[in-house]
């Protein structure tokens, strides 16, 4: 199994290589009058140089140790999941229908197992925040596309 | 004479109902805060950001700054009835606070809790009120190379005191300061790192990026773990009184843990943390008996809580007299400020005294709040940690995107929430801190401002920066904490490579 940390480090030393690359794009300017270049070029190559040493550092430690599984990560992948069909949807179905929806999927993925109550937990949930944040702190909230 | 007639009419503006009301709200929201696990300070600070849009700024900052000391005193019940501590600066309290509890002594230990949070709030309030106006006027002589002496110290001090590696910390401290770049440069106005996405050239929103790493990382964090009933312990009012020897036992370590903490709170990184650490050592070290620490020692609850609410008050010194958060909460209370068009910094004070004074005067107010509130209404917030993760984490999610979306009206930030929560979820198993991160982030901007306009100042010499009395002084400063560090860290290696060597010798 991959580490966390070999990701999660491997993934911060790429972003710091493409972040590098595109900062040497911009103008640099001169000590005398820096460009927007300037910092981001220092940055992006102290990150690129740290990350190396960090990720070289954890491959070293990790060889030395067994790298436990993380339990229950399908309810973290469902979890993912849900709330990115949310953000997707959230457009298309308008606020009330998708939270409920939302509401309805994380109660199922974090344990409830009667689905009237999650039925009835999921559609408080979405009226009641709607109340609260949509009519009573006058927060604009998305409306479906069939009623814009 | 003059502070008595400021804070005189802080108090004028603080006792107004609208804000008494305010700050009533922001110390409730505050002790729920600490005392639910998943939503964090600063996630719920974030959370009612948005609602402030519409409020009075002075309102809008009472309320936001009670949550902030508010949560202090919630974290300190489930630490001692549940043995959890709502927020990180109660481990400690957990130590002793909850031998009390076993010991049938739980009403006292969350009474002399939330006394010395009482007293230490006080202390930190006096601090805040004769040290900010000092450092405001001592601002004032400072220039661009000074700020960025500044935020690169508080930088470096953060990576060096947040954490277990001090590298993995200044890296996060470096994308935090990549991920400010994002947008529009502060200086030229061109845009930067937007990828051709619209969304980005208004840069990279606070409230995704806090609510991603803290909020939506906590939430995947505890669907991994297996949920057990916490065992609460029941406390009845009647038993909330501490004896006569626990009230003499706890009077100097509150008065030491208020002034420590106080100071703590001054310097960047966790310092609300590192301030009840120290606490307890001391106690530890100076207590007639130091065998009772770890099996119910007062003086462990009343020393760390105390240096716990002086140090988050200490925390508001930096960011009102010169505009610099050195922690997460704090720099919410930047953003909001900035979103009520207030800079915070040296000139605060002087344009906006009825923000500043009214800020002082209700802080006295809400620590009062919080001492009647914490007492009777213990049950109350304790049983809220009855409430089952599968029911909790949901709702708080439900509320997390709706602030999120509300910041903006705009979905793409909720993209940036799932994206922010997957890396703050990838941080926590892989022991980052997101702390280094958020400051790196709200610091970038005025970092690489303060640096090009220090060198437009010194026509291109860097050694310019090193001329200037203070600037100079803080950079030698910075210097030596780095060759400090690697110093210390090459000899660490060496003397795990020996010890093996000499065992078998």
């Amino acid at each position: 199994m991959i580490s966390p940390s070999i990701i999660f480090i491997g993934l911060v030393w790429i972003c710091c290589l493409i972040y590098t690359i595109a900062a040497f794009g911009l103008p640099f300017g001169s000590l005398q009058e820096p460009g927007p270049g300037f910092l981001p070029v220092i940055i992006g190559i102290l990150g690129i140089i740290l990350s190396s040493v960090v990720l070289f550092n954890e491959i070293k430690t990790l060889s030395k140790k067994k790298e436990e599984p993380i339990p229950y990560i399908w309810k973290v992948i469902w979890f993912i999941i849900s709330i990115t069909i949310y953000v997707f949807l959230l457009p298309l179905l308008g606020y009330i229908i998708g939270t409920i929806a939302l509401s309805i999927a994380l109660f199922k993925i974090m344990g409830m197992k009667n689905w009237i109550m999650i039925g009835l937990g999921g559609a408080a949930l979405g009226l009641i925040s709607y109340y609260v944040i949509g009519v009573c702190l006058e927060v604009p909230l998305p409306v479906p596309v069939w009623l814009q | 004479m003059e502070i008595i007639n400021n804070l005189l009419q802080g108090f004028n503006i603080a006792l107004n109902w609208n804000n008494l009301l305010f700050c009533l709200l922001g110390v409730v929201m505050g002790t729920v805060t600490g005392v639910l696990p998943g939503l964090g300070t600063t996630t719920a600070m974030i959370l009612l950001l948005p609602l402030t849009y519409g409020m009075d700024p002075t309102s809008a900052i009472i309320m936001l700054a009670g949550i902030y000391y508010g949560a202090m005193y919630g974290g300190s019940t489930t630490a001692i009835l549940v043995n959890m501590p709502g927020e990180s600066p109660a481990v400690v309290t957990t130590f002793d606070g909850y031998q009390m509890a076993r010991k049938g002594r739980a009403g006292a230990a969350l009474a002399i809790a939330a006394t010395g949070s009482w007293v230490a709030g006080t202390v930190g309030v006096i601090g805040i009120m004769l040290f900010a106006p000092l450092l405001a006027r001592a601002a004032l002589a400072m220039g661009p190379p000074e700020y960025f002496a500044i935020a690169a110290l508080g930088l470096l001090l953060l990576s060096n005191l947040t954490g277990k590696s001090v590298l993995k910390s200044l890296l996060m401290v470096i994308v935090g300061l990549m991920i400010g770049t994002v947008g529009m440069d502060p200086v030229r106005g061109v845009l930067r790192f937007t990828f051709g996405v619209l969304d980005l050239s208004r840069g990279i929103e606070l409230g995704a990026v806090t609510i991603g790493l803290f909020g939506i990382a906590e939430i995947l964090t505890i669907a991994t773990e297996k949920y057990e009933p916490s065992n609460l312990i029941k406390v009845k009012i009647r038993d909330m009184y501490p004896n006569k020897n626990e009230i003499k036992r706890s009077a100097a370590p509150c008065a030491r843990g208020s002034i420590m903490g106080f100071l703590i709170g001054l310097i960047p990184g966790p310092a609300a943390l590192l301030a009840t650490l120290a606490s307890y050592a001391t106690e530890r070290k100076l207590s007639k008996h130091p065998e009772e620490f770890g099996k119910g020692a007062v003086e462990g609850v009343a020393g760390p809580e105390a240096a716990n609410n002086a140090a988050s008050a200490g925390a508001f010194v930096p960011l009102l007299a010169l505009g610099l958060p050195f922690a997460p909460p704090v720099a919410v209370l930047l953003s909001g400020l900035t979103i009520h068009s207030i800079v915070p910094g040296p000139m605060l004070i002087q344009e906006h005294p009825a923000l500043f004074w009214g800020l002082i005067a209700s802080m006295y107010i809400g620590n009062v709040m919080l001492l009647i509130l914490n007492l009777p209404l213990v049950p109350l917030f304790a049983s809220m940690i009855k409430v089952p993760p599968k029911i909790l984490m949901p709702i708080i999610t439900v509320i997390a995107f709706s602030g999120a979306y509300s910041m903006n009206n705009s979905v793409f930030d909720l993209w940036l929430l799932i994206i922010f929560g997957v890396i703050g979820f990838l941080m926590k198993k892989a022991k980052f801190d997101p702390a280094p991160l958020i400051i790196g982030f709200v610091l970038g901007p005025t970092l690489e401002r303060s640096f090009r306009q220090g060198l437009v100042i010194g026509d291109g010499q860097l050694l310019s920066f090193m001329t200037r009395p203070i600037s100079g002084t803080i950079l030698s400063l910075t210097i030596i904490i780095i060759f400090y560090s690697m110093v210390t860290a090459i000899l660490k290696k060496r003397k795990a490579k020996l010890i093996p060597k000499e065992v078998v010798d």
